[in-house]
């Protein structure tokens, strides 16, 4: 008996979704393995409260037509929902070229944020929720203002597929952009490796957080970024430096994981410090099981699954 | 140090494989872009360096490692002096050879001591090293080989005062007799453990023509100690090999050419100013001698006196080795030659007498090299007694010789003496049956050509022609423009066969080819004959001008005086034979530093053996009496010591451990079992096992290395 047969979803290996082109496709792929999860997760979500009638147009959704109120009051009504009309997500996506890097075969850390960013804003506007973006290297690249179409969905996605890795990491550059736009409460992703000077990164990400907003950081890594494999004498080149150094990687990974460990260590305590919630994305695991870990709120509970690491 | 397997060498080239690896894989390494590297910066600066040296250090390792096999398996050890004491602290039994031939004053430094003190101290070190239960005997290796203490002793007294004794001298040297008295000495301990050290400067000449060092099967262990400086050339030397010297009648009466004999043992050419001395008349002359080479210098000197016991001595500066640097030579042409004359036809008229004209010739005075002192004799007188203390002795005309008297001068020339015959008319093929062997040839038959004063014969007459100028007799003619000698006429002669005799050589033919004057050996001695006669009977020779010369050429070349070249010596540290002076008494031998030693007269030998002779220089034998007679002799050294190249110390080491074919002599059973193994030849520190473990280390060192990284 599979595990589709059992209930339980079927995970995409990133290596596989590395051989399928096209984001929306992945996206798709990655939703649907998401909702059957969501299904059988005993979590149903956030509740959604009513906030007012509207009526009803051609293109609202006729699963939202007060029945009741028609009988009332013989005019067509939709309701509306509290967040369905406040909830702005806005996806900050590091496009820097540390970004570019991924292991042989696989997803490069831009590849495998856009899956998430993609899926993600796929369920936002399943629900009405508004979605921008704001991809950012050693300036803002892209800015899409939020919108709540569906239609919105593809020019998003056809947004972070035109986007290249490449430049010096700015994170405060695409945060403060963010500040800038979402004045509303909200939701924030962001999506970097965080190879870059946070010190005022994290200044407009509290910043966020003070306003209300629910911010939650993808600590974007690959998987030869947290173990180090490698085996032969290498020439490590820097993909934002011309740095390059010849390394023996046995005399040296140690050393290398130590710094890492802490490096990530820290960015996960300076996040729990400033409410922002960490996710560790690892370009290993499948998309859909770290966004179900993220939706069904396991990771939150645990204090994000790099700290455990 | 030394290696057993040094072609393995080549394997050491394999260090280099460590390194090439590592620039290729520098080369080869991937280039691979990696967002994190920062992380690989290492801004910890110590830890970057502590990381650069550990892999400097697993390099090295790897490095040593491949130096390391290789070495091991070429299996080095080290055979270099021995440090006397490090195992003479056992016990045993230890012979010390202290070579103190000539080459050992050889100084390789300019200020240093020389070799001898070295080996000397070197043999003093190893006796204050030896433990008390360790004896030792002192042998000095010089010529000839001296054992210079009562056997093994462990008395350090005995010994230290046995060093002492080891001076400078100019012996050769004898290292066989040295090594078997060394085996001589062994065979009496008791000692499992036996051991030879040879403290030398380990020249080629002291182990030349040793075949088989050893008598017994089961030889000590030695130790080759070179006191030189074995990884310096041999010090530059020169020496004078040796000197002759002849007379020089071509160049005018009391002249003498002496030769000197040079050879420069150095490897650059040198120029040799070289310096004769001959009691008082000084020579210098020079020549120009390439590396390894030998020449001879001759000078022209006269005489200053009677050619008999002349010190003459030819020197060169001083060099690393000063004491080859002079000849001592002495110049004896014989002083006086005692001949006995007889007369086979004596004549009551003195002109018609047989000797008439030999008596006028042998009493004129001359110039020679040696005085003539004739004695007069009858055939009666040709007795043992008579005639044993001439030096020559001519038999004119003497028809027959009875049985005691041909044994009588048969011996007289077997040990030495000189016979010339003379023919004439009592002389006949007969004679030949009394007179034995001692006819150069026999005579077949005796001739008459013609007679004196008749024209009718006048061109039958024989002259001498052909004349030997090459040997001693003729060749004061050979320059001589019309000599007499040749005008000589010969109307009688005695004609003789011409059967062959082993070592005949015919020193004036008559025209017609017959023999005139004929020599053969017999013994020690020499037989002449002159085939016509010495007075007017059968020849005018003897009113011819040449015939005193000739007569006293024959005289002095029968004595032996005049073919020998003078200037020869005898070596040191062997016995020397020499003639004793005239007169009675007892005899004294002074020696060059002056010293005397008396000598008991060995009456009626008419020679003597000195031994003693134990330094360079003239030695003077002569009568207590006062007697001014006395015999000179030079003694110097052996000329084998001058060339100081090193001897290949790994075949003299193989050679050393060939067994002899005697039976060793039981030996008290050893306490310690360890002892009964064959011991080597010489001292050898293995170092593979050492480097075996190094190995090992290394390799655990690089293996803990590359885990831990």
């Amino acid at each position: 008996m599979s595990a589709a047969a059992k209930g339980r979803p079927r995970l995409l290996d990133p290596r596989a979704l590395a051989r399928i082109k096209g984001l929306a496709l992945r996206s798709r792929l990655v939703v649907d393995g998401v909702l059957q999860g969501l299904h059988k997760s005993p979590h149903h979500g956030s509740s959604i409260e009513f906030a007012e009638h509207k009526e009803y147009t051609p293109g609202d959704d006729t699963r939202h037509i007060d029945w009741k109120a028609y009988g009332r009051v013989d005019k067509v009504y939709v309701k509306k929902f509290e967040q369905e009309t406040n909830l702005r997500a806005f996806t900050v996506l590091d496009v820097s070229a540390s970004m570019g890097y991924g292991a042989d075969g696989a997803l490069t850390k831009l590849e495998y944020a856009s899956v998430l960013a993609a899926s993600l804003g796929f369920l936002l506007l399943r629900q009405q929720d508004a979605l921008g973006l704001v991809a950012f290297a050693g300036q803002v690249e892209t800015a899409l203002p939020a919108r709540a179409r569906m239609s919105h969905l593809s020019h998003f996605c056809a947004n972070l597929e035109a986007t290249q890795a490449r430049g010096p990491t700015r994170i405060d550059v695409g945060l403060r952009r963010v500040v800038e736009q979402a004045r509303k409460r909200g939701v924030v992703h962001v999506y970097s490796d965080f190879f870059g000077d946070d010190a005022e990164a994290f200044a407009l990400l509290r910043q966020l957080v003070t306003r209300g907003h629910q911010v939650t950081v993808f600590h974007t890594l690959d998987g030869e970024e947290l173990d180090f494999p490698f085996e032969e004498m290498t020439v490590f080149q820097g993909m934002e430096s011309n740095q390059r150094l010849l390394v023996e990687p046995k005399l040296v990974r140690d050393a290398y994981l130590e710094r890492m460990t802490t490096f990530r260590e820290g960015l996960r305590r300076r996040c729990l410090a400033d409410r922002v919630q960490y996710v560790l994305a690892d370009t290993r695991e499948p998309p859909e099981n770290l966004l179900l870990r993220y939706l069904t709120g396991q990771d939150a509970a645990r204090g994000g699954r790099g700290g455990g690491r | 140090m030394r290696f057993d397997n040094p072609w393995m060498l080549l394997g050491t080239l394999a260090a280099a494989i460590p390194v090439i690896i590592h620039l290729i894989n520098r080369h080869r390494a991937r280039v691979r872009p990696f967002a994190a590297v920062e992380f690989l910066l290492l801004s910890d600066k110590r830890l970057a360096r502590r990381l650069r040296v550990r892999q400097l250090l697993v390099l090295a390792l790897r490095v040593l490692l491949m130096l390391a096999i290789p070495f091991a398996l070429a299996k080095p050890y080290l055979q270099d002096e021995p440090a006397p004491g490090v195992d003479l602290a056992e016990p045993g039994a230890v012979v010390l050879i202290v070579d103190d031939s000539l080459s050992m004053q050889a100084v390789p430094e300019a200020g240093a001591d020389s070799l001898l003190q070295r080996a000397v101290a070197r043999a003093q070190e190893a006796v204050e090293a030896g433990g008390a239960r360790t004896s030792f005997a002192v042998v000095a290796a010089g010529l000839p080989a001296r054992l210079l203490t009562p056997g093994l002793t462990y008395d350090r007294t005995t010994l230290t005062r046995a060093l002492e004794r080891v001076v400078p001298s100019a012996r050769g040297g004898d290292m066989a007799g040295a090594l078997r008295e060394a085996e001589r000495v062994l065979a009496e301990s008791h000692e499992r453990r036996r051991r030879v050290i040879v403290l030398s400067d380990q020249a080629a000449h002291a182990w030349a023509g040793i075949s088989e060092p050893w008598a017994l099967a089961d030889p000590p262990a030695v130790d080759l100690v070179d006191v030189g400086l074995p990884d310096a050339p041999p010090p530059p030397n020169a020496s004078v090999a040796g000197v002759a010297v002849r007379p020089a009648p071509e160049v005018g009466p009391g002249q003498v050419h002496v030769d000197v004999t040079v050879a420069n043992h150095g490897a650059t050419e040198r120029d040799l100013p070289v310096t004769v001395d001959l009691a008082g008349v000084v020579a210098t002359s020079s020549a120009t001698l390439p590396a390894g080479r030998r020449d001879h210098v001759t000078s022209v000197l006269g005489l200053p006196g009677p050619a008999s016991g002349l010190r003459g001595s030819a020197r060169l500066p001083p060099d690393a080795l000063a004491a080859d640097d002079t000849w001592y030579f002495t110049v004896d042409f014989g002083g006086e030659v005692t001949v006995g004359v007889v007369n086979g036809s004596p004549r009551n008229v003195p002109y018609l007498d047989e000797l008439f004209f030999v008596r006028a010739a042998l009493e004129a005075p001359t110039g020679d090299v040696a005085r003539i002192h004739p004695i007069w004799l009858t055939p009666d007188d040709l007795e043992p007694g008579r005639i044993e203390p001439l030096d020559a002795l001519i038999l004119a005309n003497v028809g027959r010789l009875t049985r005691p008297q041909e044994i009588a001068v048969e011996t007289f020339v077997e040990q030495g003496g000189g016979l010339l015959v003379t023919a004439g008319d009592q002389l006949t093929p007969e004679s030949s049956l009394s007179y034995g062997p001692l006819l150069p040839l026999p005579i077949r038959a005796t001739k008459q050509v013609g007679k004196p004063g008749d024209p009718a014969t006048e061109l039958s007459l024989l002259r001498f022609d052909d004349l030997d100028s090459e040997h001693p007799v003729m060749r004061e003619f050979a320059e001589v423009d019309e000599v007499s000698l040749l005008k000589a006429r010969t109307w009688s002669y005695a004609l003789l066969d011409a059967a062959q005799r082993e070592g005949v050589r015919v020193l004036a033919s008559f025209t017609g080819g017959q023999p005139a004057l004929v020599e053969a050996p017999f013994g020690r001695g020499r037989l002449m004959m002159l085939t016509t006669t010495v007075d007017r009977d059968g020849s005018d020779l003897c009113i011819r001008s040449s015939f005193l010369p000739l007569l006293h050429q024959l005289t002095l070349y029968l004595a032996g005086k005049l073919d020998r070249e003078s200037g020869e010596s005898h070596r040191v540290g062997e016995p020397a034979i020499v003639e004793i002076p005239p007169g009675e008494g007892a005899l004294v031998l002074e020696r060059p530093d002056g010293a005397q030693v008396a000598i008991p007269d060995p009456a009626p030998e008419t020679k003597i053996e000195v031994g003693d002779i134990d330094v360079v220089g003239h030695y003077a034998l002569r009568r207590r009496s006062g007697d001014a007679a006395e015999t000179v002799f030079a003694v110097n050294a052996d000329r084998a010591e001058s060339e100081l190249a090193r001897a290949d110390l790994v075949a003299v080491a193989e050679l050393l451990r060939r067994p002899g074919a005697g039976v060793a002599p039981p030996v008290a059973e050893a306490e310690d079992p360890e002892l009964s193994v064959d011991a080597p030849s010489s001292r050898r520190t293995r170092l593979w096992p050492v480097v075996l473990v190094a190995l090992f280390w290394l390799l655990a060192s690089e293996a803990w290395l590359v885990l831990r990284s």
